[in-house]
């Protein structure tokens, strides 16, 4: 009985003949104009490629012979025959499915949109704990080392001002002197400027710039219970588990063809990171606000810092900052508030806010 | 990583063709054109289906989607009347994927957990990276096949070593004016290392015609980047708002003219035995195709990725056809060897890519 229409080659070289598939009893031959070019051969022992659209679809006999044929409809029932076919054909059933269709779109945009939202943060939090902490231990040398040899110079403050410094710390680290080894270190920041920045294992670095900047000791104090918020909520290695994943589920949307554009591919990446990084600094923001208040600190001590920090950050040197042009553009600085690893600092400033 | 783009993946097996510029010959030979007969709202249904099963499956089903994307571009690509198949096992690339997966996930544990010694690793996978690049062509050229009879990449690490990186590097450190011959380099290896069975395919362009075809592009970069600097120095006030105005469409034009220039002159070189290819990209119609294809991306959050592989594999076959000049029966095939998927997996995974 003929099923189909194709094309026979016989996996010698690329010669091609119009051929007929027949099948009789379970057994499937290839003939043209009545010349068998395939002898029978059991269906279980050919390979039948499998539905994937409308292309074509290929029949691997023994020996390499193939035979090429359009007819999707006549194989399809050829397989049912098949004994060895009952979960063939699954894919194809389901992306012809208007329902599984619907179903399918509905189902991937929510898993992805609550993956990034949800699902991403909550096993980085959770791998993140469970990793014993010597994992992180050998961490902080090795970055440091980078850091002094790319970004930072020795500090440059007067010993007695690191001792007054350190003293004011005393408090804050002696409260975690349990959990975590708190190294406080001074340097130069050079172009970083006014900042501080705590590295996983509990090394915190402030620079001479924002020790100067400094009104009060007790700003420094609302600075380092920030970044011991990261320290202790270990947002450097939660940070690390999240971009890797975020890069696994890009890959398994675009596909393996990425050539569309990688350009397209890279910035919801990076703005996904960014809402990340945000919500890693409120996080801190949140954990800075507990402490000092455990400790008796004045909250807005934190967010005082912070504007001035802010206005170096924006206006570029002293004498610019004094002067006019320098409010306007902090004024416009929240449409970029997309494009910034940290939170405006309004919004912080809202949250120290709240006095208890 | 080197990165030589090409519009879809099926371009690397069916390695680069071109019109004899011996006329005479030219015309002798018969034209046949490639077709693609794929439709984005079909591909959209397999799309969307993949990315549910392979979240379903935590990512195991990701080998099979691989396949069904190949199949699907593959399958829908006819030339004379047969269509192109994809015979990749999804479990040898299932096996391949889990090794890459678990060397990644080693790179970045030492990344982040030891910085100093991750330079020495990526000095490591630059070294692997001509080897994965040949495993890849390798296994993709393997697994492709035209009228039963499977294509073949037989390049060698030492070449390969040369091509991709030796060469670009060169073009680098010369700014750029080495660039031509390196592209040249590597098409000729890319070209010369394919077969079809067991004919080989040839390149005749040379460096000087790579750099003809180049000097347009070369100038223009010259002229804006000249323009720039210059600007930059003499009237730093302005050059803030100038400097994206001149470097973004350059940068465009840059993007558009490398990857038109590129494929002309890659088909157009290429002999398979002594048929030619003739391939066309257009200035205007390519922009077009680039330009729509990452705006509706972006605009639909990625939904429209389906449609923009499916417009650009119909672009590539709408632009380049075969110049045969026989009936395409004498192509015999080649002993069959087994490449292993690793190769290329730990390429996907670590992101190098590396069509043509």
């Amino acid at each position: 009985m003929k099923i189909a229409q194709g094309y026979y080659y016989d996996g010698k070289n690329s010669h091609r003949i119009t051929a007929e598939l027949h099948e009789e009893l379970g057994m499937l031959s290839v003939q043209a104009d009545s010349v068998t070019l395939q002898g029978a051969c059991a269906l279980e022992d050919v390979q039948i490629s499998s539905r994937v659209g409308n292309i074509p679809r290929h029949l691997a006999f023994p020996h390499n012979a193939s035979f090429e044929c359009n007819d999707n409809d006549a194989i399809d029932q050829l397989l049912k025959q098949s004994s060895n076919s009952a979960h063939a054909g699954l894919a194809h059933r389901l992306e012809s499915g208007k329902r599984y269709i619907f179903i399918a779109i509905v189902v991937v945009i929510t898993s992805v949109w609550g993956g990034v939202i949800w699902g991403i943060p909550t096993l980085a939090y959770k791998i993140a704990f469970a990793l014993p902490d010597s994992a992180s231990q050998h961490i902080d040398q090795g970055v440091l080392e980078l850091l002094d040899k790319q970004l930072f110079a020795p500090s440059e403050l007067p010993a007695a001002t690191q001792q007054r410094v350190l003293d004011a710390f005393i408090p804050v680290s002696q409260k975690y002197a349990n959990n975590i080894d708190i190294e406080i270190l001074f340097r130069k920041g050079g172009k970083v400027g006014p900042n501080a920045m705590a590295l996983p294992s509990g090394t915190v670095i402030f620079t001479d710039e924002l020790v100067e900047l400094a009104k009060q000791d007790e700003e420094l104090v609302a600075v380092l219970a920030h970044e011991i918020g990261h320290v202790v909520k270990k947002h450097g290695l939660r940070q690390g588990i999240q971009s890797s994943a975020l890069t696994v589920l890009i890959v398994t949307i675009t596909g393996d063809i990425s050539s569309v554009s990688s350009l397209i591919t890279a910035i919801p990446l990076i703005l996904t990171e960014l809402g990340y990084s945000r919500e890693f600094e409120r996080e801190a923001d949140r954990f800075a606000i507990q402490v000092m208040q455990e400790l008796g600190v004045p909250l807005h001590k934190f967010p005082d810092i912070l504007g001035r920090m802010e206005k170096i950050g924006q206006c570029g040197d002293k004498e610019k900052r004094e002067a006019l042009e320098c409010e306007q553009e902090l004024s416009e600085a929240g449409m970029s508030s997309y494009l910034s690893t940290h939170p405006p600092t309004d919004e912080r400033r809202k949250q120290f806010s709240v006095e208890p | 990583m080197a990165h030589a783009n090409t519009e879809t993946e099926i371009a690397i097996d069916i390695p680069s063709k071109q019109t004899p510029l011996d006329l005479e010959k030219a015309e002798s030979g018969k034209t046949l054109p490639f077709a693609f007969n794929g439709s984005g709202n079909e591909y959209f249904k397999i799309w969307i289906v993949n990315i549910l099963l392979t979240i379903i499956t935590l990512g195991i089903y990701s080998a099979w989607a691989k396949v069904r994307n190949r199949q699907y571009f593959y399958g829908n690509t006819q030339l004379d009347g047969s269509s192109f198949a994809y015979l990749a096992k999804p479990l040898t690339i299932l096996k391949g994927r889990l090794i890459a997966f678990v060397l990644f996930a080693i790179f970045v544990a030492v990344q982040n957990l030891m910085p100093l010694v991750s330079v020495g690793l990526t000095l490591l996978l630059m070294v692997a990276f001509p080897w994965l690049v040949v495993r890849s062509l390798a296994f993709n050229a393997n697994n492709s096949a035209y009228r039963n009879v499977r294509f073949g990449f037989d390049g060698k690490y030492g070449e390969a070593f040369m091509a991709i990186l030796v060469w670009p590097l060169l073009g680098t450190l010369t700014f750029g004016l080495l660039m031509p011959t390196a592209f040249q380099r590597q098409q000729k290896f890319f070209t010369e290392n394919s077969r079809y069975g067991s004919s080989k395919f040839s390149f005749k362009a040379t460096g000087r015609d790579y750099f003809n075809a180049f000097i347009k592009l070369i100038g223009i970069v010259i002229v804006g980047v000249i323009l720039v600097v210059a600007v930059s120095v003499m009237a730093p006030e302005i050059a803030p708002i100038l400097t994206p105005i001149v470097m973004v469409p350059l940068y465009l034009y840059a993007i558009l003219y490398l990857n038109i220039t590129l494929m002309n002159m890659a088909y157009n070189n290429s002999l398979l035995a002594e048929h030619g290819f003739k391939c066309s990209y257009e200035w205007k119609s390519y922009a077009l195709l680039l330009i729509t294809n990452s705006l509706f991306t972006a605009l639909t959050l990625g939904i429209y990725i389906p449609w923009a592989k499916v417009r650009s594999a119909q672009y590539l076959a709408d632009h380049l056809e075969f110049i045969a000049e026989d009936d395409l029966s004498g192509f015999a095939a080649a002993e069959q060897e087994k490449v292993s998927a690793l190769g290329q997996e730990i390429g996907d995974v670590f992101d190098m890519e590396f069509g043509m």
